[in-house]
């Protein structure tokens, strides 16, 4: 969950480096909330720590409790805990000494392994290698395991295991008031906050027959962009690292931050406090992104040209455009099949081009005249009405990885009836085994870093 | 070189081999003292762990080119005492290392021909 | 020579090595960090060796114990015994021997034999691929390596590092053995397991790979014995093509050392352009590019050395 979190760690301050293996690492973050099915799998990685190397726990500060978490100090008593995910105070946090009591509570236990069923049909004299890659992988935003079954280097089979990232958002919504169910709803992908948000409050407003007016939805949309081009970002330094081409990922690292940086003051509130049904969205300049666009423009033209790229990647984890359309994938990764080659460089190019082309346009509106927004002739200020009369509806947003859509439906309650969330990754995820078959775990792997697959929104 | 100097300079090398492995030794014993050595782990796995065996029969699937690479080897001991001696014997050398490198290169364009530099399925 | 002195050549060249490797850190730190965290860089190393220094070490339940515990040893040591035929300086060498070149190319094999006894040993998945991953490399370098060095022997004469170096008194061989330099040091690469060929660590990929379940002095070991093998054959490539301690004005020493780690950064500074390479795109690049092309090298080196070259040894 923390994958941008972390990404920026390591681009913050140099001394913060992500290392491969447990073992050589100096401390762990654990970043919460962790549920029954990954407490085991983090418990194993801490165990699998040198000794004196402490445990770090953070969890956002707004994220709400929820009712399918396993609190962190349970399974790490002795954890350091740091309020704010900064490499400054990763390093406060580590700076206090060996930790030389067990990192693990003494009562929690040890990993079982796992055995999965084999394919049988094998004629040669050689034996399957079983590759668990998971939960904690850095593939995937997001704890999830994959199976790799292999003969020698080769994938012969792929089987994907979720689980490890489920919140149980929806079913809590259930229970909960309309207005604290549109604060959770900002959790289901958080990645992407607005997004998740914006669907639930379209839903909730087309079930009370509200629209916005087009300065509102306008500015609505601006954030969508916003986070439509950051998550590209920063998922291309994830990616780009793991390809270990570490002059690229650094010029990443260097323009996500610098979209952070011109971010920080873009409205006068914070986007959440506004996201909000019948609220309309405050006054504000769009930010100046001229410059930054281009320079995403000149990232996404070097990646295309990349030779050694090219050359390494030629043909790996082609997907076909059709495929993917009737899988129901939307998003850069479709738009990479239909107007690319479809494989992995052509998905990193075309992520960072979404980028580049958002922010251009995003830059072109700081130009345009500025209206008032506003919701249904309602005020700034004014109280929001959660009456929410009976009915179904959906909310449906360009998010970072695709559509993202809610299906909401309401008794006329205090509670939504029922929720319901359509992830833009659970189409790719689906077509994940039989894109694997067949490659190599070299490729596996990048395969997957490729398709940007966020588990917590497949979780729910 | 006198047997003499032989044995002296295979001598800095043993030194060098007993010296190397004392520092070693010495780098492990640094943490001992005073800590009892702790309960072994196998590596995590990602933090999940597969319970099937990890010593398996694995299929290289480049077997053709490490027999081809064992022939090459040797070619290329040969090649070592023929270089010494190339400048001294001229013309003569050059013809003979003409003739073996045609021999070794129609070797690799029948190895690649007959596909054994291709990924085995 | 008594006991004492080739103890005492035997401990310079360890310490040698040492710094050299440090120095091979700070290289790649500036390269990753930038220059104007020169001061974290200085200390990075230090604080990295000491902190593996003060872990204790966990072999892991269920491996081969002795393959295990002894891979750091045989990698270290085989790197301590390759450094010593690379001439610092006329006279400044740990042995002359007469098969100095020779000598340092059969002495990687059982450098990346240990990385594999490394992988295999800890009974883990991440290992066991990597460990084939090394087998990989095995049968990559050492062809296209062991012809592209041919080219300064046969020019030169003469097998011992010393004398080759001596041969290039009026022109380093880089000058007209182009390819050969370009062959050496891509084939370099592979038994160093430097990016873009350490596949069988993987970054993330394999979750360490070789080095996964490595840790304290053992783990330090082996990095020193990365680092290490990466050095010499930087310094190799320098006597073999650069003219090794040769230049004016500064004393020998000083010109090889410089040489080397100039060398070292222009290797490290290129290949960080290029992304990790599968590996058996590796074998293909070694038997489908380099192997052909330094049989190819080997002719045009024999035709110049005998017309044009001939007489200025």
């Amino acid at each position: 969950m923390g994958a941008h979190d972390l990404a920026a760690l390591a681009g913050q301050q140099p001394l913060v480096m992500l290392v491969a293996a447990p073992r050589h690492a100096d401390c762990l973050l654990v970043y919460e909330p962790l549920n029954a099915a990954f407490a085991p799998a983090a418990a194993e990685l801490a165990r699998g720590l040198p000794e004196g190397a402490p445990v770090i726990l953070y969890r956002p500060p707004d994220l709400p409790a929820l009712t399918d978490e396993t609190p962190g100090a349970t399974v790490f008593p002795h954890a350091r805990r740091i309020t704010a995910c900064t490499a400054a105070a990763l390093q406060a946090a580590y700076a206090q000494g060996r930790s030389d009591a067990l990192p693990v509570a003494a009562a929690f236990p040890s990993l079982r392994a796992d055995l999965v069923d084999l394919p049988q049909e094998h004629e040669l004299a050689t034996e399957f290698t079983v590759f668990s890659l998971g939960p904690a992988q850095p593939f995937t935003a997001g704890p999830a395991r994959f199976w790799l079954i292999c003969d020698g280097e080769q994938v012969v089979q792929c089987r994907p295991v979720m689980g490890y990232a489920a919140r149980g958002i929806a079913g809590q919504m259930h229970g909960m008031a309309w207005a604290a169910a549109a604060e959770l709803a900002a959790w289901y992908d958080p990645l992407a906050p607005v997004a998740s948000r914006l669907a639930f409050v379209q839903a909730v407003e087309h079930l009370q027959g509200i629209t916005p007016n087009a300065a509102s939805q306008g500015i609505r949309e601006q954030a969508l962009a916003v986070e439509r081009a950051h998550n590209a970002l920063w998922w291309s330094v994830r990616f780009l690292r793991l390809l270990a081409l570490e002059p690229l990922a650094r010029r990443a690292a260097q323009l996500a931050m610098a979209l952070d940086a011109v971010l920080a003051g873009w409205t006068p509130e914070p986007i959440a406090a506004w996201l909000a049904p019948q609220r309309p969205a405050p006054v504000t300049t769009p930010p100046d992104l001229a410059s930054l666009a281009r320079a995403v423009r000149d990232l996404a033209a070097t990646v295309r040209r990349d030779r050694w790229l090219h050359l390494r990647t030629v043909g790996i984890g082609q997907i076909n455009g059709a495929i993917l359309h009737s899988a129901g994938v939307t998003g850069s990764a479709l738009t990479a099949s239909t107007s690319g080659a479809g494989d992995i460089q052509a998905r990193l190019v075309a992520r960072l081009t979404m980028a580049a082309t958002t922010l251009t346009a995003l830059a072109e509106l700081a130009a345009a005249p500025q209206t008032t927004p506003t919701v249904a002739g309602r005020q700034k200020d004014q109280q929001a009405d959660w009456y929410v009369p009976a009915g179904t509806a959906t909310g449906a947003v360009a998010g970072p990885r695709g559509t993202l859509a809610v299906d909401v439906t309401s008794d006329g309650g205090i509670h939504p009836a029922h929720v319901a969330w359509h992830a833009p990754s659970a189409a790719l995820l689906s077509l994940v085994p039989a894109l694997l078959a067949g490659q190599k775990v070299a490729d596996a792997e990048m395969i997957l870093a490729s398709l940007d697959l966020v588990t917590a929104e497949v979780d729910g | 070189m006198t047997l003499a100097s032989i044995h002296a300079a295979y001598g800095v090398a043993a030194a060098l081999a007993v010296l190397a492995l004392m520092l070693g030794v010495a780098a492990l014993g640094i943490p001992r003292l005073g800590h009892p050595p702790p309960p072994a782990e196998p590596p995590p796995e990602f933090g999940g762990r597969s319970g099937h065996k990890s010593w398996v029969q694995f299929r290289l699937r480049y077997a053709v080119l490490a027999l081809l690479f064992v022939a090459f080897d040797m070619e290329m001991v040969f090649m070592f005492p023929w270089a010494v001696a190339f400048r001294a014997m001229g013309l003569i050398a050059l013809a003979d290392m003409v003739v073996f490198i045609v021999i070794l290169a129609s070797a690799i364009i029948f190895a690649w021909k007959a596909g054994a530099f291709e990924w085995e399925a | 020579m008594s006991v004492m002195t080739a103890f005492v050549r035997a401990a310079l060249t360890l310490v040698g090595l040492t710094v050299g490797v440090y120095l091979i850190e700070v290289l790649e730190g500036l390269l990753t960090l930038g220059q104007r965290n020169w001061r974290a860089v200085l200390r990075l190393p230090l604080a990295r060796a000491g902190q593996l220094l003060r872990q204790p070490d966990r072999p892991p339940a269920h491996a081969d114990t002795f393959l295990y515990q002894s891979a750091p040893f045989i990698a270290v040591i085989t790197v301590g015994l390759a450094a010593l035929v690379i001439p610092l300086g006329p006279g400044l060498i740990g042995f002359d021997s007469s098969v100095g070149l020779f000598y340092f190319i059969v002495l990687l094999s059982p450098f990346v034999i240990a990385q594999m006894n490394a992988g295999w040993s800890q009974n883990g998945v991440v290992g066991v691929l990597g460990t084939f991953r090394a087998a990989a490399h095995l049968i990559s370098y050492e062809v296209p390596l062991g012809f592209a060095a041919i080219g300064a022997p046969m020019a030169a004469a003469s097998l011992a590092t010393g004398k080759i170096v001596a041969a290039q008194a009026h022109l380093w061989y880089v000058v007209w053995q182009p390819l050969g330099v370009v062959i050496y040091l891509v084939a370099a690469l592979f038994p160093a397991f430097r990016h873009p060929f350490d596949g069988a660590y993987a970054g993330s990929e394999l979750e360490g790979g070789v080095l996964a379940a490595y840790g304290g002095a053992r783990l330090l070991l082996l990095r020193w014995a990365l680092d290490g093998i990466f050095l010499l054959l930087m310094a190799l490539g320098v006597v073999l093509f650069f003219g090794g301690w040769q230049g004016p004005l500064l004393p020998p020493p000083v010109w090889f050392a410089f040489k080397t780690l100039a060398l070292a950064a222009v290797v490290l500074a290129l290949s960080r352009r290029v992304p990790r390479l599968r590996h058996d795109q590796m074998l293909s690049l070694a038997w489908k590019i380099l192997v052909p092309a330094s049989l190819v090298n080997i002719a045009i080196v024999g035709v110049l050395a005998l017309f044009v070259f001939g007489g200025g040894a």
